[in-house]
């Protein structure tokens, strides 16, 4: 069989077009991944910059923890700290069984009353935290107390959805942290 | 047949063109994977360490005696954080002077010498724990092999593996109980994230330890 050598240009032609679609194709997918891999980037470094700023708090509260001497200091370094520092401004302290609190001193914004999260306090006695849902708002209220004795709740409200993980943890340690603080200024009182 | 070969050389310069940027957007790819990965293994680091001053907190819900609880701390670090050369050293306030309570990891040969050349007292203002104590300050050498103040113990980076170092001093209002040492395997290992985190550690425990008092107290 006798090959034919006019059919190299076209063969080759063919070729050359067929290796362009798939480089053309090639960097199509290319740039998804691009984006999409610039995309997962960007998230990594908010998540990080947002707990960036919650060591942060943790880091200014407990060099404050001594200097400190009243429960109402200490509260309010504490709200001020999230509100100024983790820019969150959904957030309030309420002393346990106390019901009349004083709006300015105890957070910035609270959007439930105060009979409302003492009856969610109330429910949940012995609980880190309570998770309510009202007209699209989000309402976590985190137990400040330990050994069977509630001090009071640190309410975090939320917009967008519930807390996520990184969240639920770093209120969790403002909580204990307030645990600690209180007790110990209480304790120094007394002696 | 010269018309097919310009054509031919045009559509094989064409897909070399081509070739280029996809290169060049295989070079990018590499490298914003390389960023996501530093990325992914800071923000981990941090989401540990949060936990971790998370677990710190919580601990303190039930009374711990002293030993009890620094060695739970010195533990905690090891296995959730990776430090493995860790100690712990107690104040004594008669004697103005921090003895080596709780260790972890150090080279036996620095305890010898600890013990030789100090009798296993470190005076306050004497080595770097003692004059993180002296100062309520933490204490930070991110190489000793090039520090002069600390040129005496130069040989546990030849020994044991150790080159940086951090000195975080436990002190509440009240009380001094002592110094947390963190010490690390290579150079500059003390940043600034580093360094905050253990003085909030330091402090935290400081608040810890005299909330177990008064715990200890109301029993």
């Amino acid at each position: 069989m006798v090959l034919n050598t006019n059919f190299f240009p076209t063969l080759l032609f063919i070729g050359v077009i067929g290796v362009l679609i798939n480089i053309h194709l090639l960097r199509r997918k290319m740039a998804f991944f691009l984006t999409k891999v610039d995309n997962q980037t960007l998230n990594l470094k908010k998540e990080l910059i947002e707990m960036d700023k919650q060591q942060q708090v943790i880091y200014n509260l407990s060099t404050s923890i001594f200097l400190l001497r009243g429960v109402k200091e200490i509260i309010s370094s504490t709200i001020s700290e999230i509100v100024v520092m983790y820019h969150w401004s959904d957030v309030a302290y309420f002393p346990y069984g106390q019901l009349e609190v004083e709006r300015s001193f105890y957070g910035q914004h609270p959007k439930y009353s105060a009979e409302e999260v003492a009856a969610l306090l109330k429910q949940g006695t012995g609980t880190d935290i309570i998770n309510s849902e009202r007209s699209g708002q989000y309402l976590s209220v985190f137990g400040v107390g330990g050994d069977g004795r509630a001090l009071g709740g640190l309410y975090v409200g939320k917009k967008e959805g519930p807390l996520t993980e990184g969240q639920v943890t770093f209120f969790k340690t403002v909580a204990s942290f307030l645990t600690v603080a209180i007790d110990n200024i209480q304790a120094l009182k007394e002696q | 047949m010269s018309t097919t070969l310009i054509v031919g050389i045009l559509l094989i310069g064409a897909a070399l063109w081509e070739l280029i940027p996809l290169l060049q957007d295989l070079y990018n790819l590499r490298l914003l994977t390389l960023k996501q990965k530093q990325t992914a293994k800071l923000l981990l680091q941090k989401k540990n360490q949060g936990i971790f001053l998370n677990r710190l907190y919580k601990s303190a819900d039930d009374y711990q005696p002293k030993e009890v609880r620094t060695v739970q701390l010195l533990d905690d670090l090891e296995y959730s954080l990776g430090w493995k050369r860790l100690a712990y050293l107690d104040f004594l306030e008669d004697e103005q002077a921090i003895i080596f309570r709780v260790t972890k990891g150090l080279p036996q040969k620095y305890l010898d010498f600890v013990h030789e050349v100090y009798h296993d007292r470190i005076d306050i203002g004497s080595l770097a724990g003692g004059r993180a104590i002296s100062t309520k300050q933490p204490l930070i050498v991110n190489n000793w092999t090039q520090d002069p103040h600390l040129k005496h113990i130069s040989f546990m980076s030849e020994y044991g593996h150790v080159i940086s170092f951090g000195a975080f001093p436990i002190v509440s209002s009240l009380t001094t109980y002592g110094s947390l040492h963190v010490y690390g395997g290579s150079a500059g290992m003390f940043k600034l994230n580093e360094v905050q985190f253990f003085t909030t550690v330091a402090n935290s425990l400081a608040a810890i330890l005299e909330h177990d008092e008064f715990c200890y107290e109301r029993r």
